[in-house]
């Protein structure tokens, strides 16, 4: 029996978070949302799960300790992470960001556009895709 | 004071050569009226000599014809013939030299001479006891006194003559040593001051040259080093725009993500209204309904279209910082091609606004085609949205080579810009005249800074109702170097 996916945010901004949520919870998508504000707690965390768990990572790249890139650098780097899905969210759509995100493997790059339906969308798309790639996840209420 | 002549040098030195050559042309005009007077002196003594000479070749002709007569000598016919014709010609010479009308004074001394022959014959050929001797000897005496008085009175002509000329020679030596004089102090006061201001100059040259190229090569220094400063500002002003305008858009994805939430909220608290509307009416006050289903409304339209706004300038900041960081990839561009499809791109606009857009046969360049067309599309769009309502806008593309830059010109016939407003178009978000055209004020600030990037700048003619006309300039070929340069700055 496959665990419930884990959904690991690592988004400083409290309002860019709280947004996310509950676009997720919107979509359809009641998962387990873990959220950190620091890059490094994220990793501590993610270093301290002992299972493989099921996780899906919410990579905000404008984060105040360190450059989400550099987390999606280390996430790549330990084997019990390489498989995660990693998505990245964040107002940047410089090319050269984008490309070195899809370089280091990441999995979908979602600017965060300040047009509220286009991240509402693209959100809820996100669930869509969760519900693709893992198979059936716990309904929200 | 001294004239301002008197203190330069070179000034002086000029003046003192001229003052030398004007004493020069004193100098030899006086020396030819001295020369003049020289050679009348010189002639009088001539005459003198000759007059002396004459006078002589007479008085010995009358004695040898007394002596002959006396029988102490003889004198033959021929000897007396060919004495006499000496003596003519000596006379005749005399007379031509000196006397005022040589013509008359020539009939005269044939007169005489013919008298002379005469009488000399005749006394030749009588004999000692002769009765007429006396006689004879009377009048040859008269004529030997005749002609001795016409040379004497010639001789006195000269005297007055000789006199005259050397009271001239006496005027004339003093003033020539004195112009002399004159002369040779101007020219050695000129020549050396010229001689002073040729060496100052040239000593002062020799060091100033020194001095030039030790500035020479301190400004270039300077120049690098302050190339160097801009571009490291200019670096840092990119960096800045790009993550101010990140870390601005950050709160903004809150602002309008909350307001959409907010939204929804109010449809759920309008949906609450409706009920209570339903049941208990009277439980609703007013000012509650309003602030339900008006003010928080607007309020929540006021924020959103704000946010908007805030957004789109963040993005035109960001824009511009990226294209300032972008680096530059020169290539060859076929200016009538990238201009044309610029035009073509805009036609729909163009048609739009009844403006027709000409392209003149254009220089080609090297250059980097992302900026160049950025420019072109910047400006034709400008020129193609601010034309004059009711009037047919005429937009021309010319450009032609000046050297190592390439000059282009984007006019039209549209509504123009005021001469107030010609610092204003080229501000960051700041636009003139009516504001009835979409867009940010972004098109010539950017257009603006592409250009200077590329070392070249931009201007314009315009006024009100009078179309507009702007000129820029980009290199002819833009170097590798320059593109390199930004690489290192960006």
């Amino acid at each position: 029996m496959t665990t419930p996916l884990r959904i690991v945010m690592i988004e400083d901004d409290d309002g860019h978070a709280r947004l996310i949520e509950k676009n997720i919870r919107r979509a359809g998508v009641g998962n387990d949302i873990q959220r950190f504000a620091t890059g490094q707690a994220g990793l501590d965390y993610l270093a301290g799960i002992e299972a493989t768990p099921e996780l899906l990572i919410l990579l905000d790249l404008n984060l105040p300790d360190m450059t989400g890139v550099d987390i999606l650098e280390k996430v790549k780097a330990k084997e019990r992470l390489k498989a995660v899905p990693v998505i990245v969210l964040t107002t940047t759509d410089d090319a050269d960001e984008v490309n070195r995100c899809y370089e280091l493997g990441c999995s979908v790059y979602v600017t965060k556009p300040v047009s509220y339906e286009d991240f509402a969308q693209a959100i809820q798309r996100l669930g869509l895709f969760l519900q693709v790639v893992r198979g059936p996840s716990v309904p929200a209420d | 004071m001294l004239p301002p002549f008197l203190k330069r040098p070179m000034m002086l030195a000029t003046f003192g050569l001229g003052l030398n050559v004007l004493a020069g042309i004193i100098l030899f005009s006086l020396l030819l009226a001295s020369e003049n007077a020289e050679t009348r002196v010189r002639e009088a003594l001539q005459v003198r000599v000759e007059g002396y000479s004459l006078l002589a070749d007479i008085r010995r002709f009358e004695t040898a014809v007394r002596r002959a007569s006396r029988g102490n000598g003889t004198l033959s016919a021929d000897a007396v013939q060919s004495r006499l014709l000496t003596l003519e010609n000596a006379l005749t010479a005399f007379v031509a030299s000196t006397a005022a009308d040589p013509a008359s004074d020539q009939l005269a001394v044939e007169e005489a001479m013919a008298n002379l022959e005469r009488d000399t014959t005749a006394i030749l050929a009588s004999d000692s006891d002769d009765g007429r001797r006396d006689a004879l000897f009377e009048t040859f005496s008269t004529d030997i006194d005749g002609l001795v008085a016409a040379v004497a009175s010639a001789r006195a002509e000269d005297v007055t003559a000789l006199i005259d000329g050397r009271q001239r020679a006496g005027v004339i030596r003093p003033l020539l040593l004195t112009a002399v004089a004159g002369a040779l102090l101007t020219g050695l006061f000129a020549l050396g001051s010229a001689g002073v201001a040729l060496a100052r100059s040239v000593g002062l040259f020799s060091r100033r040259e020194e001095e030039l190229r030790g500035l020479n090569d301190t400004m270039e220094d300077t120049v690098a080093r302050r190339t160097q400063d801009l571009e490291r500002a200019n670096a840092e002003t990119q960096r800045f725009a790009y993550i101010v305008s990140h870390d601005l858009r950050s709160p903004l994805v809150n602002i309008i993500g909350f307001t959409h939430e907010i939204e929804e909220d109010l449809k759920a608290l309008g949906a609450l209204l409706a009920r209570i509307h339903e049941r208990a009416p009277d439980l609703i006050k007013p000012h509650e309904r309003i602030a339900i289903t008006e003010d928080v409304p607007e309020a929540i339209g006021f924020i959103q279209s704000s946010a908007a706004k805030m957004d789109r300038l963040i993005d035109a900041v960001l824009q511009q910082s990226r294209e300032g960081r972008r680096l530059l990839k020169p290539e060859r561009l076929d200016m009538d091609d990238l201009v044309r499809s610029v035009a073509a791109s805009l036609a729909t606009l163009s048609e739009e606004r009844e403006a027709t857009v000409t392209v003149e046969p254009l220089p080609r360049l090297v250059g980097d085609r992302t900026a160049v067309e950025q420019i072109f599309s910047n400006l034709i769009e400008n020129a193609i949205k601010y034309g004059k309502p009711g009037r047919p806008n005429a937009i021309r593309i010319a450009g032609r080579e000046e050297g190592k830059r390439v000059v282009f010109t984007v006019s039209d016939t549209g509504r123009g810009i005021a001469a107030k407003d010609h610092d204003r178009v080229f501000e960051l978000f700041r636009r003139a005249g009516p504001q009835d055209q979409e867009g940010e004020g972004l098109g010539l600030s950017s257009v603006r800074h592409i250009i200077r990037r590329m070392h070249g700048d931009i201007s314009f003619v315009s006024d009100v109702d009078k179309g507009t006309a702007f000129t820029f300039d980009l290199p002819k070929v833009l170097s590798k170097h320059d593109a390199d340069r930004d690489e290192n700055a960006g």
